[in-house]
């Protein structure tokens, strides 16, 4: 299954992303694009409702976000050793992306169920981080998809916030969507049944 | 029978050696329990005088430049150079040889838990903004573009105490002036190739030993690391400690390799010229004698003895090797040795007392380092005639071989004995030519350069300056201080600089600076942004009016309110509140107490490109700020010394002089026993210059030895009078002496390193010249009957 998730680069994807936080009364709603320029880089390009651009290259995060114009981006640099939520999640997605089976199974112990036959039913990945620090900030990530296409990304932190990244059709579907909890349907693969 | 005779006796001899066994072994065991040696290059420096000298003996080698060493690791893809250097950290975080380890990782942590609450009074932010509502909601609203972004992680746990997140912006201030290129939040060069990492050790950059246990630890660290890796990564350690560890191991080593030539090529000569292998277990005792007595002497007078003085003690007994020689060679059958050594004794006795005299002048030097070798010499060269003396005649073959008898040697000397006295003019000739090469020859007569001497080679230079560009290292030469009555007048003052010295930066007279205001404002600033913090009532409606439109939870700035509030309490942060924090090792070479408990605060310059522009800093500040040229200070230093050394050489060749004349009492044979060794020195002098060789304080120390050597060798072909045999033996002597000694310190000459080339390359010269002149000038031609003999045998002095 993981080699038909492979993708070759480059690559473009738009998301929609539904990110909680324990300072947040609310969890918040991010869209834009991820793009895969080339297999070491990997760029999220936040466009609502901030403009914000993430270039991932190897161990280094650049982070650079614009005013309402467009321009004078105020940038920042840091490690992926200092945010281990992301270096977890990139480091699934990387493996997914590559088709990579020893590396993903490195990191993480994988469950696996679910249909994986071109436009068969859902499938589900679960990944559990085999790394002791990361699974202080990380309890699990769950990948959702169908056939050959990956539809969502879930991770879940230990204090109970959850992370969603909607990709690809999914995306397109909960492009409209703000409900938080018809962005999670829409994760697990029921229809977008529009909430009121 | 006289009763010394007695002591010829086999029973008596042995009973003789074994006390002499004993003393030696005494001496050993006192200077190995008493003797430290010191590499402190201070004990060799005049006194100061100027405030850059006396700056630059304080901080010899204690400066922030001189104690960093550069590191850089390469040779291995960069994911595991990055994993040794985080490892290398690591492994030496609490080594105590090191007093900061930098690999670019940040310094979140550099304010401990208890101090979290004083980083409102560090950070500049209060000096232009008000936490106000516009400005809370402004930096709140991008907290949550922080928490939307994947920087989250690690700005989520900060928000709710600092969300202005000041912690950032101290760790940022504090990254070092320029930031190097950073992988994976690490410090790499430009292209990726090498891991970069900067430490700073606790010895001096000149404490030769100091500096060699941390080049140690850190090799060691690394070969654990790296392991049995199959491409192993290299490391390089770079800077002034190291080079002085590399050149001292090379010295060390090359020394060791011309010692082994040395001591068999001697043997061999003994061996060839004596055919007595008993000669060669009694000619190094002078010489081992002479070590021990004046190592125990320096080290029962001064408690430790300086590298320096070893080296040049070492150099200067190099003469007591003659004096067994001059036994052995006079030795022939039916001569008793006592009577041997009395016949010599008042030539021995002048060359040895006059040449003592001469070193007495280096107890008045004011220089430790040249007492030091006062004391070492005297006592050593002392040991060694009074062993010549009193002990060798116990213990020598009282019937070898008569080296008159050989035919050779014969005929050796009816060549020479054909040769013409030269005349005085031809001597004053030859000696004004070489004054005029001396004064005319354009080549630099000094070397003003104490780098020079011990020169790295040009490769590692260059990419030490490279690895200092990509790291951002603060410049060797120059540094600006600061001083004022207390650190605290230093911390404002510095701060009142920064625009001028961002204007220096900006105009690129500099690339960058560091200062200890930068890390720790004055008691004045911090008090003002304590002042600009709200009260608690003002604040916490000022955050509820920011945070109405937005998402946060209630309450959860609580922490932010309590931290302002106990920031409005606290005391000014001091440098003495900071001990055991990273932070307080950057301040310690920043901010320091002079001699006079006044403050210093030293401002380290990266990438000098304009001294112009700093020189007119310095003088806009007049009596505080200085700018400090530690080259220029080093070299007006070496000068200072120089001359002090010349000065007493003066007087040493005065005593000298008064001494052998005393000796001799005879204007006439006082000037056969000083022209040659007059006339050599300045041939060496002459010819040095000539050749464009700056000359050093080694050559001048060699110089010394090689004076004494000649006089030596004038007294002893003057005293050997017109006896045919004796001026064989006397030939024989003089000619085994020379060759020893000019193959000793001509092996030394082919050195690569320059001291040791310029005391082998002076001394052999001095050995040649020497030779030719005393055998010219001072022997007596072997017509019988013209004078009567030169020296009353018995006569003591």
């Amino acid at each position: 299954m993981l080699a038909k998730l492979a993708r070759p680069t480059p690559a473009e994807t738009p998301f929609v992303e539904l990110r909680g936080s324990a300072l947040l009364k609310q969890p918040q709603r991010l869209q834009g694009r991820l793009q895969q320029p080339d297999a070491n880089t990997l760029v999220r390009e936040v466009m609502t409702p901030f403009h914000e651009r993430t270039t991932i290259r190897a161990q280094d995060v650049l982070i650079e976000r614009f005013d309402a114009g467009g321009n004078n981006p105020h940038t920042r640099k840091f490690s992926l050793r200092r945010a281990p939520e992301l270096e977890g999640l990139l480091s699934s997605f990387t493996a997914l992306l590559r088709g990579d089976r020893v590396l993903l199974e490195k990191n993480y112990s994988v469950q696996m169920s679910g249909d994986d036959r071109i436009g068969g039913a859902s499938w589900k990945l679960q990944l559990t981080p085999r790394d002791p620090r990361l699974l202080k900030r990380v309890s699990g990530i769950t990948l959702r998809g169908r056939g050959n296409a990956l539809e969502c990304m879930q991770l879940n932190q230990p204090d109970g916030q959850r992370t969603l990244t909607l990709l690809g059709m999914t995306a397109v579907a909960a492009a409209k969507v703000g409900d938080a909890n018809a962005l999670g349907a829409l994760c697990e693969g029921k229809p977008a049944a529009s909430a009121p | 029978m006289r009763r010394e005779d007695f002591f010829v006796k086999p029973r008596a001899q042995l009973w003789l050696a074994l006390l002499w066994l004993l003393f030696v072994l005494g001496l050993a065991w006192l200077v190995q329990s008493r003797l430290t040696v010191s590499g402190d290059l201070r004990l060799f420096m005049p006194t100061p005088k100027t405030s850059e000298q006396k700056f630059l003996i304080e901080q010899l080698g204690e400066g922030p430049g001189s104690r960093v060493l550069l590191l850089a690791i390469e040779g291995a893809p960069d994911e595991r150079l990055a994993e040794l250097s985080r490892g290398l950290r690591d492994a030496l975080a609490h080594d105590p040889a090191f007093r900061y380890i930098g690999n670019g990782e940040d310094t979140l942590d550099a304010i401990p838990e208890r101090l979290r609450a004083y980083r409102y009074l560090l950070s500049p932010t209060l000096d232009t903004q008000r936490f106000d509502a516009p400005y809370l909601h402004a930096q709140l609203q991008q907290r949550l573009q922080d928490l939307g972004s994947p920087a989250a992680a690690m700005i989520e746990p900060l928000v709710p105490s600092d969300p202005t997140l000041e912690t950032l912006t101290l760790a940022e201030r504090w990254q070092p002036p320029r930031e190097p290129n950073k992988i994976d939040g690490l410090w790499f060069s430009p292209d990726s190739k090498r891991a970069l990492l900067f430490v700073e050790t606790r010895a001096a950059g000149f404490d030769p030993q100091g500096q060699q246990t941390a080049v140690q630890d850190l090799q060691d660290a690394f070969a654990k690391l790296v392991g049995t890796d199959k491409t192993p990564a290299r490391l390089t350690i770079s800077g002034p400690g190291a080079f002085s560890v590399l050149i001292s191991n090379r010295t060390q080593y090359e020394a060791t390799i011309i010692g082994i030539v040395d001591t068999v090529s001697l043997l061999l000569l003994l061996l060839i010229a004596y055919r007595s292998p008993r000669i060669l277990l009694l000619a190094p005792l002078p010489l081992a004698t002479a070590g021990l007595a004046g190592l125990a002497a320096v080290s029962l007078a001064f408690g430790s003895v300086h590298g320096i003085t070893l080296a040049f003690g070492f150099t200067l007994i190099g003469v007591v090797q003659d004096y067994p020689v001059h036994l052995f060679s006079h030795q022939h059958p039916g001569l008793s040795p006592w009577k041997n050594v009395r016949t010599l004794w008042p030539t021995l006795a002048t060359g040895v007392i006059s040449t003592c005299i001469a070193y007495l002048t280096f107890l008045i030097s004011g220089v430790v380092g040249l007492q030091q070798l006062s004391v070492f010499t005297i006592v050593g060269l002392a040991a060694a005639a009074i062993c010549t003396r009193w002990m060798l005649p116990a213990l020598i073959d009282p019937d070898p071989r008569d080296v008159a008898s050989s035919p050779l040697l014969g005929r050796l000397w009816n060549r020479i004995d054909a040769l013409p006295q030269p005349r005085w003019p031809l001597l004053a000739g030859i000696s004004l030519i070489a004054l005029a090469v001396l004064v005319w020859a354009p080549a630099q007569l000094w070397e003003n350069n104490l780098a020079a001497l011990t020169p790295v080679p040009k490769k590692l230079l260059d990419r030490d300056q490279q690895l200092r560009s990509e790291l951002g290292a603060p410049d060797v030469r120059y540094l600006l201080t600061m001083e004022a009555a207390d650190a605290d007048t230093v911390l404002a003052r510095e701060a009142q600089l920064v625009p001028e010295l961002d204007a220096l930066v900006a105009h690129k007279a500099i690339d960058g600076y560091d200062l200890a205001s930068r890390y720790l404002p004055s008691a004045a600033v911090q008090h003002a942004r304590q002042q600009l913090l709200p009260d608690a009532t003002t604040l916490s409606a000022a955050l509820s009016e920011a945070t109405r439109d937005l998402d946060f939870k209630p309450d959860v700035f609580a922490p932010f309110l309590r931290d302002v509030a106990t920031a409005r309490t606290l005391p000014p942060l001091r440098a003495r509140d900071l001990a055991d924090t990273p932070l307080a090792l950057r301040l310690q070479s920043l901010l320091q107490t002079t001699s006079d408990r006044r403050a210093r605060g030293l401002i380290s310059l990266t990438g000098v490109n304009d001294t112009d522009a700093l020189v007119q800093l310095a003088a806009k500040h007049p009596g505080e700020l200085q700018l400090l040229d530690l080259k220029q200070a080093s070299e007006s230093l070496v000068t200072a010394y120089r001359e002090r050394v010349l000065y007493t050489l003066c007087i040493a060749l005065v005593l000298l002089a008064g001494a052998v004349w005393y000796a001799l009492r005879s204007t006439h044979r006082v000037l056969k026993a000083l022209t040659p060794l007059l006339i050599s020195t300045l041939l060496i002098l002459a010819l040095f210059h000539a050749c464009g060789v700056a000359l050093s304080l080694f050559h001048l120390i060699a110089l010394i030895l090689a004076a004494g050597l000649g006089l030596d060798y004038a007294l002893f072909f003057e005293h050997a009078g017109e006896d045919r045999d004796d001026q064989l033996r006397t030939l024989h002597a003089v000619l085994i002496s020379a060759a020893s000694t000019g193959l000793v310190f001509g092996l030394l000459g082919t050195s690569s390193i320059p001291v040791l080339r310029a005391i082998g390359l002076t001394v052999a010269l001095g050995v040649v010249f020497n030779f030719v002149l005393a055998l010219l000038i001072s022997r007596e031609k072997s017509s019988p009957g013209k004078n009567a003999p030169v020296l009353d045998h018995d006569a003591t002095h």
